[in-house]
């Protein structure tokens, strides 16, 4: 008896689904596929003066930039090349500096921006701490327009190089022997691109934010 | 002589009495002949998109993480009114990622339900209504997905507003059939009046007048007054004509179903609209007048292969006295009568023609011997 109702259950339910899906209207369907491509950029960040013999110690720090006295000044100038062959970018610099450990901290290294192509983004500086770092972004441009740097043209000429945000540090001069300047001292240069095509906004401030959030 | 010409005037006259009689049989009984047009609707939606006011075909745009890209999705209604739903998805690199954390737009008027929104209204014909605004690219790790492909999908569904329960469940969503078609229909129907039904039937203001934009589901009544002013008991007859239909046509009309009730409110006929002919309605006694109901069903299993039809229906009401020796069974055989009485009539004419032509050739031998 029981199989019986089982069998005829499952016969209502076959004839509720066939019933159900026998209901049709008049209907339309419409459909879009948008597809996006994720914006590809390769640049890379150079220091072609930068001399990085290192023999007398070799002990990981370049021989130019070892022992440096207050006010001595090295080479150092960092530059960002355009690998892409196939979209032009807005590139950006970051400068880490290490700072001394006074009460009013200063950082430790000094340089002269070449203002005619860089210029430090307002308000993204970070000011020394105590023993910690100074941070400073400059972007690729001036008066608050950003230069182009243009894509690599092809293979045989495989970057596009911008100039150099500077050209060299100085130990700073003010400095005392009880300032904690031991040990090795570091200065962190970190270049940034991004697109230059299909951003909605090409003010500085706004594009950098790509990148810091 | 004198008698032979005599017999030739009989024939002749003979002749032209049942040609014209013959002629008359053919067209006096068609007392209304109104130009109609019958038809079922269709739904059709168009998806639109729009960037900075211009029609957005961008393919493969460059974007960047994080990017908002202004995308103006909007569905325009070209058909009657309908439901729509919308399912949006949101991949990259074959992942697909929660799209309501990307997709930006006023949903105030939208439901979302597992995997599509439901707009709350009916959509009105000519009515535009919009999807959504914006797109944000995934905020993702800088390079990580340099040259990936961020694909987004939107798909949105229709069905007839009219008849429709609320259930997307089961529905098969299909495109539109694409074909030229006006819906300016208000689909008319034509009557037929034989052997002066007219006279006996009362019908206000047409008879189906309103079978325009029809759609699955769709009930339509109308109905019929039996109107006997006649001294005799009186048969009612209906056909459809069903000359003249294409295939597409027939197979709507094949599908479409009629049930006819009388006054006392038993069934006549139910069945399909194209399955009778010559449908005995009645005998109606001298004096009657009574309702005869009809309703129109349209099955709610017709899909769009019975949309954007245009057809013709007309209507054949006939009616007979209880004892006419007239088989009143169909107008077909009243003009074969006709015919057969116009075949005898040339016959006889030609066999008058032959008899004086003997007589002639006759009097022509006599006189040259």
């Amino acid at each position: 008896m029981k199989k019986k109702k089982t069998i005829f259950a499952a016969f209502v339910l076959l004839l509720i689904v066939v019933v159900g899906g026998a209901v049709a209207y008049f209907t339309d369907v419409d459909e879009k596929t948008n597809v996006f491509t994720i914006g590809s950029v390769n640049i890379t960040l150079t220091e072609t003066n930068w001399d990085t013999t290192d023999t007398t110690p070799a002990n990981g720090v370049p021989d130019a930039s070892e022992g440096l006295m207050p006010g001595e000044t090295v080479a150092k100038n960092p530059a960002i090349d355009n690998e892409s062959t196939k979209n032009d970018a807005y590139v950006f610099i970051k400068v880490v500096v290490p700072c001394t450990t006074e009460t009013t901290p200063q950082e430790i290294f000094t340089y002269t921006i070449n203002t005619d192509t860089w210029t430090e983004l307002t308000g993204s500086a970070v000011a020394c701490t105590s023993g910690g770092t100074a941070t400073h972004v400059y972007y690729y441009g001036t008066g608050g327009t950003l230069t182009v740097l243009a894509k690599a043209s092809n293979d045989t000429t495989p970057t596009s190089t911008s100039k150099a945000v500077f050209d060299n540090v100085t130990v700073r001069n003010t400095l005392k022997g009880t300032e904690g300047l031991s040990g090795n001292k570091s200065i962190v240069v970190t270049g940034y691109g991004i697109q230059k095509d299909g951003l909605a906004s090409v003010v500085p401030a706004t594009v950098w934010t790509y990148f810091s959030n | 002589m004198l008698v032979k010409k005599k017999l030739f005037l009989i024939g002749i006259i003979f002749f032209i009495m049942f040609s014209i009689s013959g002629i008359y049989a053919l067209t006096s009984d068609v007392i209304n002949n109104t130009e109609s047009m019958v038809s079922t609707s269709y739904v059709d939606i168009k998806l639109e998109e729009y960037q900075n006011g211009e029609s957005y075909t961008k393919e493969n745009e460059v974007v960047v993480p994080g990017e908002v890209v202004p995308l103006h999705v909007k569905i325009n209604n070209l058909g009657l009114d309908c439901y729509v739903r919308a399912k949006i998805t949101y991949r990259l690199n074959n992942t697909e990622y929660i799209e309501s954390n990307y997709i930006n737009g006023d949903y105030k008027n939208w439901t979302k339900k597992d995997d599509y929104y439901y707009y709350d209204s009916i959509l009105n014909q000519s009515e535009v209504i919009n999807l959504f605004d914006t797109i944000q690219m995934p905020d993702i790790m800088l390079n990580e997905s340099f040259g990936d492909k961020l694909v987004v999908h939107i798909l949105v569904e229709a069905v007839q507003a009219k008849n429709f329960d609320g259930n997307w469940y089961g529905v098969d969503v299909k495109k539109a059939v694409d074909k030229s078609y006006s819906m300016d229909s208000d689909g008319k129907s034509e009557i037929i009046y034989e052997n002066n039904a007219d006279k006996y039937i009362d019908i206000d203001d047409g008879f189906f007048n309103n079978l325009g934009g029809l759609l699955p589901g769709d009930n339509i009544e109308d109905k019929i007054t039996i109107d006997n002013s006649s001294s005799k008991r009186i048969k009612y007859f209906l056909s459809i004509d069903k000359k003249n239909f294409n295939q597409e046509e027939i197979n709507l009309l094949e599908n479409v179903n009629i049930t006819i009730k009388n006054g006392k409110g038993e069934e006549v006929y139910k069945g399909k609209l194209t399955e009778f002919n010559n449908l005995f309605l009645g005998l109606y006694n001298s004096g009657s007048n009574e309702l005869i109901h009809f309703i129109i069903s349209i099955p709610r299993n017709l899909d769009n292969e019975y949309s954007k039809i245009v057809t013709k229906i007309i209507w054949v009401f006939s009616v007979e006295e209880e004892n006419s020796s007239i088989n009143p069974d169909t107008w077909d055989l009243q003009f074969d009568w006709s015919i057969v009485i116009f075949i005898f009539s040339a016959l006889g004419l030609l066999v008058v023609m032959i008899l004086e032509k003997i007589e002639n050739d006759k009097i022509v031998k006599n006189e040259e011997g």
